[in-house]
């Protein structure tokens, strides 16, 4: 029972590991396509000079107030645009 | 397809072309989408086929498992023609590699996998507003890559002569990308290494995660060192290259390079991983119960 326990759990993991290549292969294809990226053509977006995941680079509170500071520059641009007269 | 069948070591040369390939494209070639997307299709394809290899391995020796050992009843149906089994008894030899590079599929390495999803996980919940597609489908596919690189190593780190050789490559890849990367490297780390520098990087997404895997590495030493075993030494080496893995992802500036020192690093530290375990025991008395 053990044994066969064992059997089964490698099988699945391998399966599973092989699950995880295939999807490496098919976000291989999704980038070389360039199909990920919406309005980038694929060589302009591939800069990786920011946000690779695996170092610095989110602060959660600086990332917010960036945020709101795009929305207050958009809503000071709209009010610019509307007619005052 | 690389199979036992075939070579002690299958795909070995491939994975060390394939590390040796991904470390200077991404320090000396300004890495673009599709070049992170060839690397990707050729990691993924050599992680299937490895994992083809194990999975014979798996499947050769299952019923041998059951059984407990080759019969007459198991062996009566198949063509038993001298140079059938000319081919078998030099694969039995190259099985039993392939039974201890199954070792890569135990739970710990799951566990590191699951770890490193986690991480991911987060990283996305925190810039899940500002990440476009293709940013994401890069990080992913690099996460992946790493993963690959580190799960392909365990599986080759069983043999004495492998790991030397993967040691010394990795090593050489590593030195090179720190080399590299800066010239005021050390000046990173030193500046680090003081504490109001590391409080000050706390709120990074990083940290938490790999803080936890430090801990996990030092539970691991201290388990070594209280059973006294022998090859604790290589858990000990490992945890000191992950500290180092980790201080240069937190201090360093965001470059390409930076994934050229973490696909080199965490491929190093795979070897000493694996190689801080006795599987061998273990495997015997796993075949012999029931």
């Amino acid at each position: 029972m053990r044994i066969r326990d064992s059997i089964s759990a490698r099988r699945n993991t391998l399966l599973s590991i092989a699950l995880f290549s295939c999807i490496q292969i098919t976000l291989g294809f999704f980038l070389i396509t360039g199909q990920g990226s919406d309005d980038v053509q694929p060589i302009q977006s591939a800069q990786l000079t920011h946000k690779t995941f695996a170092f610095k680079n989110i602060n959660n509170t600086d990332f917010l107030s960036e945020n709101l500071k795009n929305d207050l520059k958009l809503a000071s641009m709209n009010t610019r645009i509307t007619p005052t007269d | 397809m690389i199979s036992y069948y075939k070579s002690k070591h299958p795909g070995l040369f491939l994975y060390l072309s394939l590390i040796t390939l991904s470390v200077l494209t991404f320090l000396f070639l300004e890495s673009n989408t599709q070049q992170i997307g060839i690397l990707s299709i050729l990691w993924g394809g050599f992680v299937f086929m490895r994992t083809l290899s194990l999975y014979e391995v798996s499947e050769r020796f299952a019923p041998f498992a059951k059984t407990g050992g080759a019969s007459k009843n198991t062996n009566k149906k198949s063509s038993a023609l001298p140079h059938d089994l000319m081919h078998r008894m030099s694969g039995q030899n190259h099985m039993s590699r392939g039974l201890f590079a199954m070792n890569a599929t135990h739970e710990r390495t799951s566990l590191w996998f699951v770890l490193g999803l986690a991480y991911v996980a987060y990283h996305l919940y925190l810039s899940k507003y500002a990440m476009p597609m293709d940013i994401l489908v890069q990080n992913l596919s690099i996460f992946f890559m790493i993963g690959a690189a580190f799960w392909a190593g365990q599986t080759y780190a069983y043999s004495n002569k492998a790991s030397k050789l993967l040691i010394v490559v990795c090593s050489l890849l590593f030195g090179l990308a720190l080399f590299t990367i800066s010239g005021t490297a050390t000046h990173h780390i030193y500046n680090a290494l003081t504490l109001s520098n590391l409080v000050s990087y706390s709120n990074d997404a990083s940290t938490p995660l790999l803080a936890a895997l430090i801990l996990y590495s030092a539970v691991i030493l201290l388990y070594s060192c209280t059973y006294g075993l022998s090859y604790s030494i290589n858990a000990c080496i490992g945890l000191i290259l992950i500290s180092l893995l980790v201080i240069c992802g937190v201090t360093f500036e965001q470059t390409s390079q930076n994934i050229a020192l973490w696909i080199s690093g965490w491929s190093l530290f795979s070897v000493f991983w694996i190689r801080s375990y006795s599987h061998t025991r273990k495997v015997y008395a796993l075949y012999q119960c029931e």
